[in-house]
This record gives C-alpha cells, sequence and structure tokens, in this order.
C-alpha cells in the first residue's frame, strides 16, 4: 500500500483520515483482501462520459479500464483515488472473479419510470386555476362587503380557483419525480390564487395605506427632495426615492397597476426566499417547496403592501439565505475528536466548560466556494445591509440580531458583515436622520408602556361585529398555533442535528417588544420577522410527522387545503373598508385638481385614497379630522361638531367609511350620510360631488389660503 | 467638506478596508496557526478606521443622542420646548391670499354627474351583517 494517496476503490484512508466530518466512521475489513493490485492506468484514468451498457453485458475491470485506455495518463503520478469500476458495472450479486478489482458499492435500483399521467396532472390544475381567475373577478360582489369581508363575496369558482392550485402543488409534490420548474410555477399559481386573490378580484389596489406610501412617492418624485415636516417616515426616504424614479424614468402617471400587483409579486419573492433558506436548512427536494408554501399559508400579517417594510424583507431574506446558505460553515463536533459526541456508548462525556472552550477557540470551517464566488457574496450582503439603513426603521435591527447571532455562535463566515450593518444604521440614524431625533426623541426612546402596546396591539383591534371579531381571533389563533407548530420543528431539528439556533433566530426580533414607541403594529411585525424561520421548522416538524407514517400526507393534502381559505377570510377579514374603488380614485384626483394648494383637505375617517397625492402641498393634519381622533365613542353629530370645530377646506368622504363605521365601530348605517346631511344644513359645507355614499364637501366660505410654492409637486 | 461629509468619507474608507481585507483573507493561503503580515495590517486599519467613524459620528451628534437617550426627561424637555417654539412662531391666521376659484364648475367623476345631496343613497347602504355562526 503506498502512502502518495493511491487508495483502491473501496479502501479506506487509515485512521480515518480524510473522511468527511461527521461521516460514519470507515470499517475495517475483517480479512485483507487477497486481490492483487490492478492495472496501474485504473487508478489514475479520468472519468470519462458513461459509456451505454448493454443489458445482459458484465463489464469487467478490464473492459472498463479498457473503455478509457485514450485518456489515461502515464506519466503523472497518481494521486487521486479514481475508482477504475463505474459503480455498479457488475451485478451486485456476482463473486469478484480472480484478477479483478472488487466490485464497488452497488448501484442504487434505478428510478421507476414515471407514470404519463403524473406529468400533465400539475399543469392542468394550474391552467384551470388560471382560467377560473377571470370567472372569479367576474362573479365577486364587492358591494355585499360586510364583516366577514372577502371570503363572504367570492364566488364558487374563487374557491375552486385555489383548491385547483393547492392540488397543482400537492401533485406535483407527490409524484415520483417532482419537477423544480412546474414545482415553481405551481407555487406562483398559489400565491396568485391566495395572496393575490384581491388583487384579481378588486379593480384597483386596495388599502389606505399603499395609497399613502403612494402619495409619499409622488412627494418626492420630481425634485426629488422630500418634504420636510410632513411624516416621520421620511426620514428613511429610500423607498420613495427608488419608486419616484423608476416613476420618473418610466414616465408613468401614477404607479396605480404597480400598487395593485405589488403583494402577489413580492410574497413571491418572499417565498423564493423562504424556498432557498429551507434548501440550506433542511436540504431534501421535497421540503423546501413545503416550507414556502407554509410560509404563503400562514402569511396573513398584510405587510406585502407597496411599502418599504415589504422591500427591506426582501433584503433582510437575501443576507440570510447569504449567511445560512454559501456562507454558511459546516457544522462539526462542538469540541473536535475525540471527546464529543461520547466515542462509545459507555464513555463520560467531557465537562460542558472543556466543549465550549474547545468549541469557541476551533476556527470555523471555510465554505466551499471558490475566493471570488465568496467575494462576491460579501459584497452583495453588504450592499443589502447599507441599502436597508435608508429603507426601514425596524427591519435592519432585526437582521442585525439575527446576524450577530449566528456569528456567535460561528455559524458563518464573513463576520465584518455584521460590524458593516450596525455601522450603516448607527451613521445612518445620527447622521442621516439627524433631524429625527432631534425633534421626535420621544418616538425614539418609546414609552416604555408595555400594557399599553399590547393593549394597542391585541386588545383594542377586536372590535366591531361578530365577523370582525371572529376574523380577529383567528389573526390571534394563526401565529399561536404557528409557533406551537415550529417549536415541534425545532424539536425534531435539535433531534436530528442537535442545533438550537433556527428558533432562536425566530424569537430575536422578539428584542422589539422593548420598543413600544412603535405601536400597535409592533407585534405584526414580530410575527413576520420570525415567520420565514417558523416556516422552515414547521416544515420540518410536517415532514417528520409524515414520514413517520406515509398515509399522513394524505391529511397533510387536507391541511393544506384548508390552510389556504381560511388565509383568504383572514387576510380579506377587513375588506369592507380597505376596499378601493376607481370611483373613489377619480373623485381624490378631482378633488385635488379642483382645490388650491394650501388647502386643508381632510378624510372623513382613515379609510379611502385620501393620500394618494398632494404631500406637502395641501394641508392634512393627520389621517383623521384632527379633533375626532377618538372614532369609536364618536356619534355622527359628535362628528359634524368635530369637523365644524376643525373646519377643513375640503372633506372626503368614502363608502369603505362608512362600511367602517358600520362593521367595525358599531355604527348605524348611513352614519356618514348623516354627518353629509348635517354639515350641509349648517351651512357652512356644500356638496361638491356625491354618488351613493361617496361624497366631497367643501366650505361654503373657503378659507384663504397661502399662495401655492413655486415649482411645488403637483398630482399624480 | 463638512463634518457630516467627514462622517460619511470615513465610513466609505472602513468599506474599503474591510473589503480589501476580505479580498486578501479569501485569495490568500491559509497557513494553519499563522496570520500573513498583510491581513494583520489590514486588521490594524480596519480597526484605525472604526476608531475613526465612531469617533466622529460621536463627535456630530452621537454624544449627544447617548446622552439624552440616558436622560429621557432631559429629552422630553427639550422635545416639549421646541414644540412650543414651533407654536409661537407659526402664523396665528393664514396669510392673505385670494380665495379659491368658485367660478369654474367643478368636475366630477365620470358617470356620477351628481351635485346635490340626494335624499336617499344612489345605492342602498348595506344593512348591518347578520349574526353569523
Amino acid at each position: 500500500m503506498t502512502t502518495t494517496g493511491t487508495r483502491q476503490p473501496g479502501e479506506h484512508p487509515p485512521g480515518g483520515a480524510g473522511a468527511r466530518a461527521g461521516g460514519p466512521a470507515p470499517t475495517p475489513s475483517p480479512t485483507p483482501s487477497p486481490t492483487p493490485r490492478p492495472p496501474r492506468e485504473a487508478e489514475t484514468a479520468v472519468i470519462g462520459p458513461p459509456a451505454p451498457h448493454l443489458p445482459g453485458q458484465q463489464a469487467t475491470g478490464e473492459q472498463a479500464a479498457g473503455e478509457k485506455l485514450p485518456v489515461a495518463r502515464y506519466a503523472e503520478p497518481a494521486t487521486v483515488v479514481m475508482p477504475a469500476l463505474r459503480p455498479g458495472a457488475a451485478p451486485a450479486g456476482a463473486p469478484p472473479t480472480p484478477g479483478s478489482p472488487r466490485p464497488g458499492p452497488p448501484a442504487p435500483p434505478p428510478a421507476p419510470p414515471v407514470p404519463r399521467r403524473w406529468r400533465w396532472y400539475s399543469p392542468v390544475l394550474a391552467l384551470l386555476a388560471i382560467a377560473l381567475l377571470p370567472v372569479a373577478a367576474a362573479t365577486t360582489d364587492l358591494d355585499a362587503l360586510d364583516g366577514w369581508g372577502l371570503a363572504k363575496v367570492l364566488g364558487p369558482a374563487a374557491w375552486a380557483a385555489l383548491a385547483c392550485a393547492v392540488g397543482a402543488c400537492v401533485v406535483e409534490l407527490w409524484s415520483p419525480r417532482p419537477r423544480v420548474p412546474m414545482l415553481a410555477t405551481a407555487t406562483g399559481v398559489l400565491v396568485l390564487c391566495s395572496t393575490g386573490l384581491p388583487s384579481i378580484v378588486e379593480p384597483v389596489a386596495r388599502f389606505t395605506t399603499s395609497y399613502v406610501i403612494a402619495g409619499f412617492v409622488d412627494a418626492v418624485a420630481g425634485d426629488g427632495v422630500p418634504p420636510p415636516g410632513i411624516d416621520a417616515r421620511f426620514f428613511w426616504p429610500a423607498f420613495f426615492a427608488q419608486w419616484a424614479w423608476f416613476r420618473d424614468a418610466s414616465g408613468a402617471a401614477d404607479l396605480d397597476v404597480v400598487l395593485r400587483w405589488f403583494p402577489p409579486v413580492v410574497v413571491l419573492v418572499w417565498a423564493t426566499g423562504v424556498y432557498a433558506l429551507a434548501r440550506s436548512m433542511l436540504g431534501g427536494t421535497r421540503a423546501p417547496w413545503v416550507a414556502a408554501w407554509l410560509f404563503v399559508g400562514l402569511n396573513w400579517i398584510e405587510q406585502d403592501y407597496f411599502s418599504p417594510q415589504a422591500v427591506g424583507i426582501v433584503l433582510l431574506l437575501t443576507v440570510l439565505t447569504f449567511a445560512l446558505g454559501p456562507l454558511a460553515t459546516r457544522r462539526t463536533d462542538a469540541a473536535g475528536v475525540p471527546g464529543w459526541p461520547p466515542p462509545h456508548s459507555d464513555a463520560p462525556r467531557l465537562p460542558l466548560l472543556r466543549r465550549w472552550i474547545v468549541a469557541a477557540m476551533t476556527p470555523p470551517n471555510r465554505p466551499t466556494l471558490p475566493p471570488r464566488q465568496l467575494l462576491l457574496i460579501y459584497f452583495c450582503a453588504a450592499l443589502c445591509l447599507l441599502a436597508l439603513a435608508p429603507e426601514h426603521q425596524l427591519t435592519p435591527f432585526a437582521i442585525i440580531g439575527q446576524l450577530t447571532l449566528l456569528a456567535v455562535v460561528g455559524r458563518f463566515r464573513g463576520r465584518g458583515l455584521v460590524l458593516v450593518a450596525i455601522l450603516a444604521v448607527v451613521v445612518y440614524i445620527i447622521i442621516g436622520a439627524r433631524d429625527f431625533w432631534t425633534s421626535q426623541i420621544g418616538l425614539l426612546l418609546g414609552s416604555g408602556d408595555d400594557g399599553n402596546a399590547l393593549e394597542e396591539g391585541i386588545a383594542a383591534r377586536l372590535a366591531g361585529d361578530l365577523g370582525q371579531i371572529g376574523v380577529k381571533l383567528l389573526r390571534i389563533a394563526v401565529p399561536g398555533l404557528t409557533w406551537l407548530l415550529a417549536i415541534a420543528g425545532a424539536w425534531v431539528y435539535w433531534r436530528r442535528r442537535r442545533d438550537l439556533v433556527p428558533i432562536f433566530l425566530a424569537a430575536v426580533p422578539m428584542a422589539f417588544a422593548a420598543v413600544q414607541s412603535y405601536g400597535g403594529e409592533l407585534f405584526l411585525r414580530i410575527v413576520l420577522y420570525g415567520l420565514p424561520v417558523l416556516a422552515i421548522l414547521g416544515a420540518d416538524a410536517l415532514r417528520a410527522f409524515a414520514r413517520s407514517n406515509r398515509g399522513r400526507e394524505k391529511l397533510l393534502a387536507v391541511g393544506m387545503l384548508l390552510l389556504f381559505p381560511v388565509l383568504v377570510l383572514i387576510r380579506g377579514g377587513n375588506e369592507a373598508y380597505m376596499v378601493v374603488t376607481p370611483e373613489d380614485i377619480t373623485m381624490t384626483r378631482a378633488a385635488f385638481a379642483e382645490t388650491p394648494p394650501g388647502s386643508k383637505i381632510v378624510p372623513l375617517d382613515n379609510t379611502g385614497p385620501y393620500a394618494m397625492q398632494g404631500v406637502g402641498t395641501y394641508e392634512r393634519e393627520g389621517d383623521d379630522v384632527e379633533s375626532c381622533k377618538e372614532r369609536n365613542k364618536k356619534t355622527a353629530s359628535d362628528y359634524t361638531r368635530c369637523i365644524l370645530d376643525d373646519e377643513p377646506d375640503v372633506l372626503l368622504i368614502y363608502t369603505s367609511t362608512e362600511k367602517k363605521g358600520v362593521v367595525l365601530d358599531n355604527r348605524e348605517p348611513g352614519w356618514s350620510r348623516q354627518v353629509v346631511d348635517e354639515l350641509v344644513a349648517s351651512g357652512e359645507y356644500r356638496v361638491r360631488y356625491q354618488n351613493g355614499f361617496n361624497a366631497v364637501l367643501v366650505k361654503t366660505t373657503p378659507t384663504v389660503v397661502s399662495a401655492p410654492p413655486p415649482g411645488a409637486p403637483g398630482g399624480n | 467638506m463638512t463634518a457630516d461629509g467627514w462622517v460619511w468619507a470615513s465610513f466609505g474608507l472602513l468599506l474599503v478596508l474591510l473589503g480589501a481585507r476580505a479580498w486578501v483573507v479569501e485569495t490568500g493561503h491559509a497557513t494553519l496557526g499563522r496570520t500573513p503580515v498583510k491581513v494583520k495590517v489590514l486588521t490594524g486599519a480596519c480597526g484605525v478606521a472604526v476608531a475613526l467613524v465612531v469617533g466622529l459620528v460621536a463627535a456630530n451628534g452621537g454624544a449627544r443622542l447617548v446622552y439624552l437617550v440616558l436622560h429621557p426627561e432631559v429629552a422630553q424637555a427639550l422635545e416639549d420646548a421646541e414644540n412650543a417654539a414651533d407654536a409661537t412662531t407659526a402664523p396665528a391666521t393664514p396669510a392673505p391670499a385670494e380665495p379659491a376659484p368658485q367660478t369654474a364648475p367643478p368636475s366630477v367623476p365620470a358617470s356620477a354627474p351628481v351635485t346635490a345631496p340626494p335624499s336617499a343613497p344612489a345605492s342602498a347602504p348595506p344593512a348591518r351583517p347578520a349574526a353569523g355562526p
């Protein structure tokens, strides 16, 4: 036996040297093989493409070597173990013939041919789902929206489309050989039929806040300078500037189409990130897809509208995927060999302190990537971290917490990225957002009132009619069940890999609970930032559940078929007052166009697209009539009095305002009409436009306003 | 260059140094137990750059922010004083200007030519939702 590294196929290095970390220890042969040494060319031959092997033909070592003779290198020393015999070339049961090398490990049995019908099930179901969507849009009655939201008004075609999308995913996953392109397509269809359902059945984008952001973009467009003293979100203007640039560069007059299709597109990008993360954390070919679907199915939080945090989470997932994927250091024994894990069952474990010390002093392994690829990944990750600082207030802290945790436990290479992220945020806040913390230090410090934030985040939201309360209870239940499933997955992950880091990654955003000033949405963000990892752990738990009994796979398929309708119910629960109609948009634009800049335009309540333009040009004190903040304690007459006290120049009233008062604040139907009538009867206001509940009221004696600033941004 | 410019410049210098160090570390030949001199030099330079960034940030508002965070009552008093100053400097009455134009007929959204408040909504207001399950 030579010591230059030349080994026979099937031989192991002495003492296990060269074995992969974590792999099984080599088992020495009980009796030395008397097999003579094969020809030398067999050791250094370069393996060519596999030659066709006729059935029944028995390939001997000489034949196999002879096939590679034209490329054999005789002059070079043998330094690499190259099997001369193709694995499985000889029949598994054939005894080795004298003079031939020992047969290699038996080849895996050939994969059974995929029945042709499997190839068509998933595409047909996906196409059927797509074909049903226009029917779903045509049969949905948006005028009938009430406290139960979108789920109640959807037609059978919408539910059938959703079922077909789920079926396309499940059938392809059950296929003997799942096709990645088909799984990706089915995932896209699933997102379109669940998260994207409002974008399909509603003619324009929903959700008031997305129009507020569009208004911010409109304010930044043109001169590219955020208007001062309007909103604290302008201190993180990257998203607004980015889309203002897109809008100006494309010559588009508005972003209505972008607003409408932004949620399904961004959720699809998030799902791609979760899939990439799950591939690194779980492995396998099916579990990562399940993790992505679980993420989509559990993501009721609705932070995927046109907003900075939506893009922030894309950047967060990118960095996290880098850290846990190509930059991840392989997990080896915590304290080296020997000692941990115990070499045999009777051996005493080393003291914990020693294991910790050895683990801390053991340098992490380098990722198995070429240096230039590593450098490119460092560059991209640093770019994402730098872009996050001016993008959103909270997201940088989430990724800093997660990266710090991974760096402390030595799970990724490139710990300088943590330094880059921290310094980018610190420099940006202190230098770039100086006006923010000098003028609004109270927001930065927070109130520290835990109970208040809890009440605002959870208890105060449990209001409205029966449908609203039912939907909101479901919203509380789903994160709880998500965490339970993830904890079960963490247990499975621990048993398999002795690793608790993932569950801590999901828990890191909980540190935000200290930032109470962020308000009730903080809890939504906590759930959202942890959701990718929670979904991956949940997929691990479901995989273990299904592996123990294959019959449970059908149960899981049924569970998926139930999960997505629940998602539609929860996400669309506020649709009665989140929906925006084309008439709302036209009415708002006309109101701004006919009102001189500097006037005060306010909505009756914070619903509708009232803020889609005019930021910085028109006066607006918040999202509501200033003196009517406690809306749940107000009657229609109280609103009238508030408006007469506040004296806005233009009052915008939407159908969604009326419905919000009815389903959420338990007011009598027609309350907004009563407000309009009372205001007109007072003589202070007149109706400029009215159709149904939509109305534009203007003061009969307009307030004198200052001249419009030169070059002020107009409407979009 | 302004003080803020120096902070951004030092931060950019730090990024360049971190990138150079990453290049040297990843493309160099690692030797177990020994750190190449180039890496040591760049590590020291990165440390100096970090100190420079931290010092400049502290001098340009960081120290003040830390003080305000550690003394929230002072911060709140300053914020209140600033708000009061804003309120006193704001004009009590709006500046005179020409009134809003009233001559042009207001345009209305297409297919909705309603200019007077109808006695009843064009579309019947939705009734309160029935008690669900």
